[in-house]
Formats: C-alpha cells, sequence, structure tokens
C-alpha cells in the first residue's frame, strides 16, 4: 500500500469517527438548562479554538527553531500549521458570533479574548500574504519565520496587560461560549460568583436600552 | 556598548542628514498628517460628537498613518543604486544597523508629530496645556512602539513585492496594543483625570516598548541577511 493510499484511508476513517462524534454530541446530549440549543455550538467552536491556538503555537515554535536549525522541513511545516489555523481561526470567528446573538444580544463585542482571536486571524493571513510575495524560497523562509516569533512576543505582552491589574483590561482564559455557561453556573450562587465575572444580568438586554456589556461584578 | 551607539548614530545621521536635504519625504508626511487631520474634521457631525469625545482617537488614527508612511520610507531609501548592500557589507554590526534605523525613524515621525500636535490642539480645540508633559510621556512611549515593531517589518518587506502595501498588512496588527494603550492614556489626560489613572498605560507602554525593541534587536539580522 502506498503512503497515499494509506493517507486517505487515515483520513477517511478519521472523517467517519467525527461524524460518529457530531451525531453524538449533537444528537444524544441534552440540552443546556440556561441556554438551550444555542450551547451546541460548543461543539464546533471550543475545538476548532484549541485547534487555532495550537497550530499557532506550532507555527511559533518551528518559526523560532528554523531561524536556528535552517531546516526546510520546519518551514514547511510552519507553513502546514499556518494554513490549518487560518481555516480553524475562521471557524471560531463565524461561530463565535452565531453563539454570541442569542446568548449576548449581540454579534460581536470588542472583549479582549475576541480581538486576541481577531488579531491572530490578521496575523495568519498576513503571513500567507508575506509567503506569497516572497519569490526566493531561503528568504521566505526567513521572513516567515521572523513573523510569528514576534506573534511570540506580543502574546507575552498580552499576559503583561492582564498581569497589570488595575488599569489594565483583564483578558480572561476562558473561551468566549465557556464563559457564559460558567456564568449561567454561577447565576443563581451570587456568593460563590469570582470578581471581575460578567455578571448575566448585566449582560442581558433590556429592551430599549442599548446593549452594554462594560458592568462587571464585583 | 560604545561601538554600538557609536555606529549607530553614524547610521541614523546619514539618514537624518539625507532626510533634511531632501526634505520631500518630511514635507509629505507633515501635509499627509494635516490632511487626515482636516478629513477628520469633516469626517464627523459637529453638533451630534463633540470634538473631545472623538479626539484621542483622531490623533492616534493620525500618527498611526503617519508613522507607516515614515517607515515605508525607511528602507526604501536603501534600495537604490544597492546602498543597501553597501550597508549590509560595511563592518557595522547588524545590531547598530537597527538601532541606527530606529533612531532616524524615530527622529522623522517625531518631527511629525512636533508638527501634527500643535495642530490637533488647533482644529479641534482641546485642552491639552495643563497635560502637556504627560502627553508627551504618551506619544514618546507609543511613537517608540511603533517604530521598534515598524523598522524590523520595513527592513522585511523592502525587498517583497507590494512592500508599500504588505507593510501595513504586517504591522497594523502589533499596533492594536500600543495603539490601545496609548489611546486610553490620551483620553484620560484629556478629560482630566488624576495622573495616578494614567501611570498603569504608561507601564504598559514602557513594557512593549522594552520588549519590542528587545526582539526587533535579535530577529533584525535574520531579516536582513542573504
Amino acid at each position: 500500500m502506498s503512503l497515499a493510499q494509506k493517507g486517505r484511508r487515515v483520513v477517511l476513517a478519521g472523517l467517519v469517527l467525527l461524524g460518529g462524534v457530531y451525531v453524538r454530541a449533537l444528537a444524544f446530549t441534552p440540552v443546556e438548562r440556561f441556554q438551550g440549543p444555542a450551547q451546541k455550538i460548543f461543539y464546533l467552536h471550543v475545538p476548532a479554538a484549541v485547534t487555532t491556538e495550537l497550530a499557532v503555537i506550532l507555527v511559533g515554535l518551528a518559526g523560532v527553531f528554523f531561524l536556528f536549525l535552517k531546516d526546510p522541513r520546519l518551514d514547511r511545516f510552519a507553513e502546514a500549521s499556518a494554513e490549518v489555523g487560518t481555516v480553524f481561526a475562521a471557524i471560531v470567528l463565524t461561530t463565535g458570533p452565531i453563539w454570541g446573538k442569542p446568548i449576548w444580544g449581540t454579534w460581536w463585542t470588542w472583549d479582549a479574548r475576541l480581538t486576541s482571536t481577531l488579531f491572530l486571524f490578521f496575523l495568519l493571513i498576513g503571513y500567507h500574504v508575506l509567503r506569497s510575495a516572497v519569490t526566493d524560497a531561503g528568504l521566505r523562509a526567513r521572513y516567515a519565520a521572523v513573523l510569528p516569533a514576534h506573534r511570540a512576543a506580543t502574546r507575552q505582552a498580552r499576559r503583561a496587560s492582564r498581569d497589570a491589574g488595575d488599569a489594565a483590561p483583564v483578558v480572561r482564559r476562558v473561551p468566549g461560549p465557556l464563559r457564559g455557561l460558567r456564568d449561567a453556573a454561577l447565576r443563581d450562587r451570587p456568593a460563590a460568583r469570582p470578581s471581575g465575572v460578567p455578571c448575566l444580568r448585566a449582560l442581558r438586554r433590556t429592551p430599549g436600552t442599548s446593549w452594554r456589556r462594560t458592568s462587571w461584578c464585583r | 556598548m560604545r561601538e554600538l551607539l557609536g555606529q549607530a548614530w553614524t547610521v541614523a545621521r546619514k539618514d537624518l542628514v539625507l532626510e533634511f536635504r531632501t526634505r520631500t519625504a518630511l514635507l509629505s508626511a507633515v501635509v499627509f498628517t494635516a490632511l487626515v487631520l482636516t478629513v477628520f474634521n469633516f469626517g464627523r457631525d459637529p453638533t451630534a460628537v463633540a470634538a473631545i469625545d472623538l479626539a484621542p482617537s483622531i490623533l492616534w488614527v493620525t500618527f498611526t498613518f503617519a508613522a507607516m508612511l515614515a517607515l515605508n520610507r525607511a528602507f526604501q531609501l536603501e534600495l537604490e543604486n544597492g546602498a543597501l548592500e553597501g550597508l549590509l557589507v560595511s563592518p557595522l554590526s547588524r545590531h547598530s544597523l537597527y538601532l541606527g534605523k530606529l533612531l532616524a525613524n524615530l527622529g522623522f515621525v517625531g518631527v511629525v508629530e512636533a508638527v501634527g500636535l500643535p495642530l490637533f490642539v488647533l482644529f479641534f480645540n482641546v485642552p491639552v496645556a495643563p497635560v502637556l508633559l504627560p502627553l508627551i510621556a504618551v506619544i514618546a512611549l507609543a511613537t517608540v512602539g511603533f517604530v521598534s515593531v515598524g523598522t524590523l517589518f520595513s527592513a522585511m518587506v523592502v525587498r517583497t513585492r507590494f512592500a508599500e502595501l504588505m507593510l501595513p498588512v504586517l504591522l497594523l496588527p502589533f499596533l492594536l496594543l500600543p495603539l490601545t494603550y496609548a489611546v486610553q492614556a490620551t483620553a484620560r489626560l484629556l478629560a482630566g483625570r488624576p495622573l495616578s489613572e494614567v501611570s498603569g498605560w504608561l507601564k504598559l507602554l514602557a513594557a512593549y516598548d522594552l520588549v519590542f525593541v528587545a526582539v526587533a534587536l535579535l530577529l533584525f539580522p535574520h531579516t536582513v541577511d542573504e
């Protein structure tokens, strides 16, 4: 059996299993108490977000190692990872608003987590555009490695802005939809709610007023 | 260290002398800044939105665009007659080349901002006099952040196709962070908030500068080496 044939079989088996997972996830799980059917999108959104993060980390690592080792395989690996990351980032950014509309009452909000995902997506697009604009293969590989290496530094800057506390925007580690679930779980127990967690009450839009996401529970 | 800075200064002086003697790029950047400010003035409904509410955004969008314009030409200059190759074979260290370019770009953007700020005050009638010093600190810190990343990317895109378009596409995502910090700090300053509310943002800007100057210094040799 050739490698291509083997690969095709593995992909086919993977797709069948994936189909099984989604049938199980969508049809055989209970409907979530507070969010209703909207919660089902987690089964697509969260894995896509995890995959995006993983792909981007791999692009960054491959880039940094490429700068030292100069192995063309690392460059090809980084490019492939970036493509995967772009596709999944697009999925995250599409499914997120679909969930956000019924639950938050808005398609989009400039929350730190959403903004950083959007930033990631732009960066991935920039990565592909940069690659396509350099004709020399060696130069392309080096430039492409510098960009994600830089991105790693931005991540640290984001961490710093989270840790800076008082004046800085708070970046939460819980992915968007999951945060909603956590809030829903905490809603009836105000004493147990950690500080800085958005209240569902504050998030729910009252008719006739504009939707605001700036108030936080203390 | 002394040698590094000396070489950096040589590169910076060369660029700045070139810039101030030809004046074309500098003049166009200054005029561009004035035009963007004017466009913003007509791009808002003065009866609906007060100038002071929009002022921080206007200031920073204008400065971002002006910096982009300046950064685009930083290495474009060296393309003519293979000047970049000349710089690379000269006994300059790569780090001092980067630092020199950084200094020259800071000088260039600094001049543009020095003209832009009074124009901004004039056009939008913003009371900056009581907060002038902290405002200049915010501008200086944010500019170092913009220019440190921009100088690295400018060296990178200069050998790509569509370099003028490529730079904003790559650079703008990286400018989001310092832009956010700078706008927040400026808005608080212009609203007359106490300085203690601004110091957090200033610290963040300073941290961004430190991190990105260091990272760009490390990565720069990889972008210019053959």
